[in-house]
């Protein structure tokens, strides 16, 4: 037998992850293959190392933002109600309740509606307010619904809890691939001692539109 | 005196599946330090560790009905944060090139660019490195992608070959070719960084 058909009871032996037939075998083997037993002697050293030098981890960062496990029900409500906040214009402070990954989602393009009867000083509050209500009543009717019956067809309230969902994501990979271009110009920069200027700040303000939360990373 | 029961991971995922959410921060407590100590060799940034992090998380609160029962929840658990850190280097390699054509002389390999940006790190994590650290570093982040899987789940996680092939999802016989295949290039790359 070559010595390729050794190299699986090798990584064998070095883990102690082989049967007793096989590791005789290994030693038969050994015992006539200098080239083998370097090998082995090399790939040891390497563990070695691994283990005594084993490179430096960054602190982990408590940042694991949870959402509550019925977020089926009351946050995809929460997303429709805060989507037609944003609708009407008066969810300036929305976004922080959709963001279950710390980003939120910028206002919808198209606003049919005018802005509620608001004062800026009291826009955040009344949002929110507005929010607040609008999950119970709808959370309630839900309830009432599902104890009942379930509708067969989709509501127009899970449609747009749907559409929120795939929005969030879209907007997610958005922003990680932004922020991912940005640190790797930033990276660019760093190394080629050139700053890029303009694009980089262009491509700031592109990712600042799509994600608040970019400009304090 | 009371003797406490300590539920098992699956257990603990069982009860999610009934609505039980503080079974996932039980989960996750047990778990973020080596998830984030593995994800963050695999990824070059802590801040996208961070972000691989949070994410299998959030997969594993979505898709707790897909758990499979009798199988293992660190293996599925490995497995999310894989297929995540997969996206993330495509993604990388995406963006690389873009940013390669822009900034590099032409006639720079991306391949090099690719090796040479995860051999860095930050300023705070080198000055915590040792040199030999710094060179071990390196060294896995020049394995291929699928090799430094391997290494990492076996050399820091401790699992048994028969346990990678599952998070894999190949025959055990290749994840021990990758293991040699990974061992062998990582003794070449320590001895040109002078690390014997």
């Amino acid at each position: 037998m070559d010595c390729a058909s050794f190299h699986d009871h090798l990584i064998g032996r070095l883990y102690g992850e082989i049967a007793p037939d096989d590791d005789a075998a290994l030693e038969s083997h050994l015992g006539e293959c200098p080239s083998c037993r370097e090998t082995l002697e090399g790939f040891a050293r390497v563990r070695s190392v691994l283990a005594t030098d084993e490179p430096a981890v960054p602190r982990l960062p408590r940042v694991v933002v949870l959402r509550p496990r019925a977020r089926f029900t009351i946050a995809a409500l929460a997303a429709s109600v805060l989507g037609a906040a944003l609708l009407a214009g008066t969810g300036v402070g929305a976004g922080y309740a959709l963001g279950a990954h710390g980003r939120s989602t910028p206002p919808l393009a198209s606003n049919p509606s005018p802005p509620a009867a608001a004062t800026p000083a009291g826009l955040d509050e009344a949002t929110q307010r507005f929010v607040r209500d609008e999950i119970a009543r709808r959370l309630a009717a839900s309830q009432a619904a599902s104890s009942s019956e379930k509708p067969a067809a989709l509501s127009p309230a899970d449609l747009q809890a749907q559409l929120a969902k795939f929005e969030r994501k879209m907007n997610d990979a958005r922003a990680s691939d932004l922020d991912y271009m940005l640190g790797q110009i930033e990276a660019s920069e760093v190394r080629t001692g050139t700053r890029i200027g303009k694009t980089n700040e262009a491509l700031k303000n592109v990712a600042l539109a799509s994600n608040p939360y970019m400009g304090s990373q | 005196m009371s003797v406490q029961t300590v539920q098992t991971d699956e257990e603990l995922l069982v009860a999610l599946r009934t609505g039980n959410a503080d079974s996932l921060g039980v989960l996750v407590a047990r778990w973020e330090v080596p998830l984030f100590r593995f994800v963050s060799r695999m990824v070059d940034r802590p801040e996208d560790a961070r972000d691989v992090c949070q994410e299998t998380f959030m997969r594993i609160l979505d898709k707790a009905d897909a758990f499979r029962d009798g199988a293992r929840f660190s293996t599925w658990m490995y497995q999310i944060a894989l297929n995540l850190c997969r996206d993330h280097a495509r993604r990388k390699r995406r963006w690389g090139h873009l940013v390669v054509a822009s900034s590099e002389p032409a006639d720079a390999a991306p391949r090099e660019y690719a090796a040479r940006e995860s051999s860095g790190s930050s300023p705070a994590m080198a000055l915590e490195e040792s040199e030999r650290q710094g060179a071990v570093r390196r060294a896995l982040a020049r394995l291929p992608h699928d090799q430094r899987e391997v290494l990492l789940l076996k050399e820091y996680e401790g699992m048994k070959f028969r346990e990678i092939a599952g998070v894999l999802g190949i025959p055990e016989s290749t994840v021990k070719s990758r293991m040699y295949a990974a061992l062998d290039s990582m003794r070449s790359s320590l001895t040109s960084l002078g690390i014997h």
